[in-house]
């Protein structure tokens, strides 16, 4: 799959993790972040110098079954002789064999990921860095360099990517050394079927996990399997014996690793016993080891008496050695697993024995020597999104999609809502109408006002014709009266003689005097009473529709004053003396009607 | 070990962004949604304004049509509008072309001397005027009948009868009167 540079767009780097998402199952599915030993069926490749042992091990069945061969490949080769990858027919050889493991349920339950362990017994070289890296701790940094740059890492212009994958060993324990770590090498040969195997997984979307280990790094990290009683391994010299090569690695009082190189065998399958003499003797006096324990192990085939035969020049000059001599093959461990096998044997995972204490040894177990050779590099690897990275994408794609539908839920309620408001007889209502209904009430409010005003004020209270219709009803015609003055007036009654501040009382006033003739004016006394003097003016009132004459309320009163005696009316023109003599009575009568400020008709003195 | 780019991306495009875009899009909802929860609080106040204020208008309408109100206080106006001394004197003019001189006859007009006691306390503005006749009592008893539903704004202040010495038959029943009317008038604008 290609990939983009971890400097890329972050939105194309984006984009990319989106496609992983959609068209892979690397979120679902954990097996394609695992090792190759961690998945349930693993298929195991020993390749030695001479011979591939070929297994398949079911580790939730913990059985094995003999592996189909690796058929032969040829390659597709560039213009400057490089290999490119698998040729057309080489990659449908490759295909077809892992379909048929995948396919079948001969190991087991139809598998959902492939493990594939190549274990590299075929090539193991050994380079001390630059001097400018030799001495540096800072060990992944500077794996990471190795594995990009071996030619810088190692000091060497003439290093070429196509002679092998280098990785570092750290030599684990070690102090005040200029010496601190070693750059392994093994060979790539297999490289490109290991990509094809990936690329295979990856067209099927299916975890093909491939990891291809240095055999003699996984034996040392597996020494306290093969030897518990060394301990920690202080002050040992092992010699790991493979078909074409003797690893020779030595520890120090520490159990530190001090150094270790490959013995390519010259002559036949081992080597000779002068030369493993030779070599114990000249690293022992190297590292200043005065008795060093021998640890001779066959990892490929030969038996535990051929090594002592081998080793038994050493022992002549050195009878008190310890050693041990023995073929992994004949271990607890490596029974019943393919060719007995220790690298195999380490896929089950066993148990540690309890002897071993070497927590150097058990770092190299954990970490250095498990290194994956044919594995990517840091920035490799930080270019395919992590099983987090994508699960967090998935979340974050539940969540924005969670968030749309709130939000269109939100808009969908708010439109709704905007609906209904905009349905209601509020939104329809014209923008100017309250102002306009205000003005109209205004309006209205003071035209009340301005009639209240002038019905009060243009009420009828003191009306000329009327008060001279009074006088009509008060003397009717032929009724022996003669009248000398009439007088009538409407007065205002003063404010403050009322308890109501904003009304106006008012008082209408009749003073008349005239004469009488007491044999036909025989009623007249009647008009100084006010009883009748009320009823006179409420029949004025109500025979001429005058209601603010009539009295009887309690807002209304009516004072009566009437004096007589006897005068002789003077004659005149008017009223020659045969007349004026009848008329021998003067009168003079006042009449006060008064209306007060609670009275309806009472004038309102506020504007 | 390097920080992984996808998480980077990954929360940029995938958590930020999107949550500052859809917050945006939220925010702007919601802010959409109270604008137009004010403008509709804002509508429905207006329309609880105009139903308030319709009603009371229906009130004062009805209040104002009943018993012809409006008609009426039309009518006052035109009256209220015209000056007060020369409406006097037309309709009396008017009243006393009606009669023959030697019946009732206009004697003396003018303004009435001394203040009014009615008008002064409501601060309305009035006028005064002071009228004198000679003649009969029925006459001058139409004369103010006449004028007086012709000027609603007129009250009676004061009212004198004194009979007139006769010196010839010609003469005989006849009557002096003298009248004082307070005038409302509108306030000036």
């Amino acid at each position: 799959m290609e990939l983009l540079d971890t400097k890329a767009n972050p939105l194309k780097i984006y984009r990319q993790a989106k496609r992983i998402l959609k068209s892979t199952s690397r979120a679902r599915n954990a097996d394609w972040y695992k090792t190759a030993e961690e998945l349930p069926l693993q298929w195991h490749l020993w390749i030695g110098a001479h011979r591939v042992v070929s297994a398949i091990y079911n580790s939730a069945q913990n059985q094995w079954f003999e592996g189909p061969q690796i058929p032969d490949v040829s390659f597709d080769i560039d213009e400057n002789g490089n290999h490119t990858g698998l040729d057309d027919g080489s990659r449908n050889l490759v295909h077809e064999l892992l379909r048929q493991i995948l396919s079948t349920k001969e190991f087991g339950k139809k598998p959902k990921s492939l493990g594939i362990s190549i274990h590299l017994a075929n090539d193991f070289r050994v380079r001390d860095l630059a001097p400018d890296f030799s001495a540096d701790t800072d060990f992944n940094a500077l794996n990471e360099l190795l594995v990009s740059a071996p030619d810088i890492a190692l000091g060497d212009d003439t290093i070429l990517k196509s002679d092998g994958n280098w990785r570092l060993l750290p030599l684990l324990g070690v102090k005040d050394s200029d010496k601190r770590s070693v750059a392994v090498q093994v060979t790539n040969q297999l490289e490109l079927v290991a990509k094809e195997f990936r690329e295979y997984g990856e067209m099927r979307n299916m975890p093909i996990i491939v990891n291809a280990k240095a055999a003699p790094l996984e034996a040392l990290s597996a020494l306290p399997y093969l030897a518990p009683q060394f301990g920690t391994f202080e002050n040992t010299i092992c010699l790991l014996q493979y078909e074409s090569y003797t690893v020779i690695a030595a520890t120090g009082k520490r159990g530190e690793l001090l150094l270790i190189r490959p013995l390519f065998h010259r002559s036949g399958v081992s080597l000779s016993e002068s030369e493993v003499s030779d070599v114990i003797t000249k690293t022992g006096a190297l590292l200043d080891m005065k008795s060093p324990r021998i640890l001779y192990l066959a990892l490929a085939g030969a038996g535990g008496e051929e090594l002592k035969k081998t080793l038994s020049l050493y022992l002549e000059g050195n009878s008190d050695a310890v050693f041990q001599c023995a073929s992994v093959s004949n271990i607890p461990i490596t029974q019943g697993v393919p060719g007995g096998l220790l690298e195999l044997a380490m896929a089950t995972n066993p148990e540690l024995p309890e002897e071993s204490s070497s927590a150097t040894i058990l770092e190299y177990r954990n970490e250095w020597g498990l290194q994956d050779f044919f594995g990517p590099s840091g920035e490799e690897i930080l270019r395919m999104p992590t099983r987090g990275d994508l699960q967090l994408l998935k979340f974050s794609g539940y969540a924005q999609k969670a968030a749309i539908l709130c939000l269109l839920g939100f808009a969908g309620w708010t439109g709704m809502d905007f609906f209904t408001k905009m349905r209601s007889e509020a939104w329809k209502l014209e923008p100017a109408a309250a102002e306009e209904m205000e003005a109209n009430l205004v309006k209205l409010q003071k035209e009340r006002i301005e009639w209240s005003h002038w019905n009060n004020l243009l009420e009828k209270r003191s009306e000329g014709w009327l008060a001279m219709e009074a006088l009509l009803e008060l003397f009717p015609d032929n009724g022996g009266v003669i009248l000398r003055s009439a007088n009538y007036r409407a007065e205002s009654t003063t404010a403050n003689e009322r308890s109501n501040e904003d009304k106006l009382g008012v008082t209408r006033t009749w003073e008349l005097s005239g004469y009488s003739n007491p044999e036909v004016a025989t009623q007249i006394s009647s008009l100084g009473s006010r009883t009748h003097i009320a009823s006179l003016l409420n029949e004025i009132a109500e025979k001429n529709k005058a209601d603010y004459l009539a009295v009887g309320e309690e807002s209304r009163s009516l004072d009566v004053t009437l004096q007589q005696k006897q005068a002789s009316m003077p004659s005149s023109f008017d009223f020659p003396a045969k007349v004026a003599r009848h008329f021998r009575n003067s009168f003079e009568l006042k009449i006060d009607q008064s209306i007060d400020a609670t009275d309806e008709l009472a004038f309102n003195i506020s504007k | 070990m390097k920080a992984s780019p996808h998480r980077q991306a990954i929360v940029i495009f995938g958590i930020i962004i999107p949550i500052v875009f859809i917050g945006a899009l939220l925010g702007g909802t919601f802010y959409g949604k109270s604008k137009i929860a004010h403008i509709h609080n804002d509508k429905v106040a207006k329309l609880e304004r105009y139903e308030a204020a319709k009603v009371q208008a229906n009130q004062l309408e009805a209040t104002m049509s009943a018993d012809n109100r409006r008609e009426k206080m039309e009518y006052w106006n035109s009256k209220l509008e015209q000056d007060f001394i020369q409406s006097v004197t037309s309709n009396l003019n008017t009243i006393l072309a009606k009669f023959e001189p030697d019946v009732l006859t206009r004697t003396e007009m003018g303004q009435a001397p001394g203040a009014s006691n009615i008008g002064p306390k409501t601060e309305n503005p009035h006028v005064r005027i002071q009228l004198s006749f000679e003649g009969g009592y029925k006459p001058m008893q139409l004369l103010l009948a006449e004028l007086e539903a012709e000027m609603p704004q007129l009250i009676l202040e004061s009212l004198s009868i004194q009979p007139i010495p006769s010196k010839s038959e010609r003469d005989l029943g006849k009557l002096r009167f003298g009248v004082v009317y307070l005038g409302w008038e509108k306030p000036k604008a």
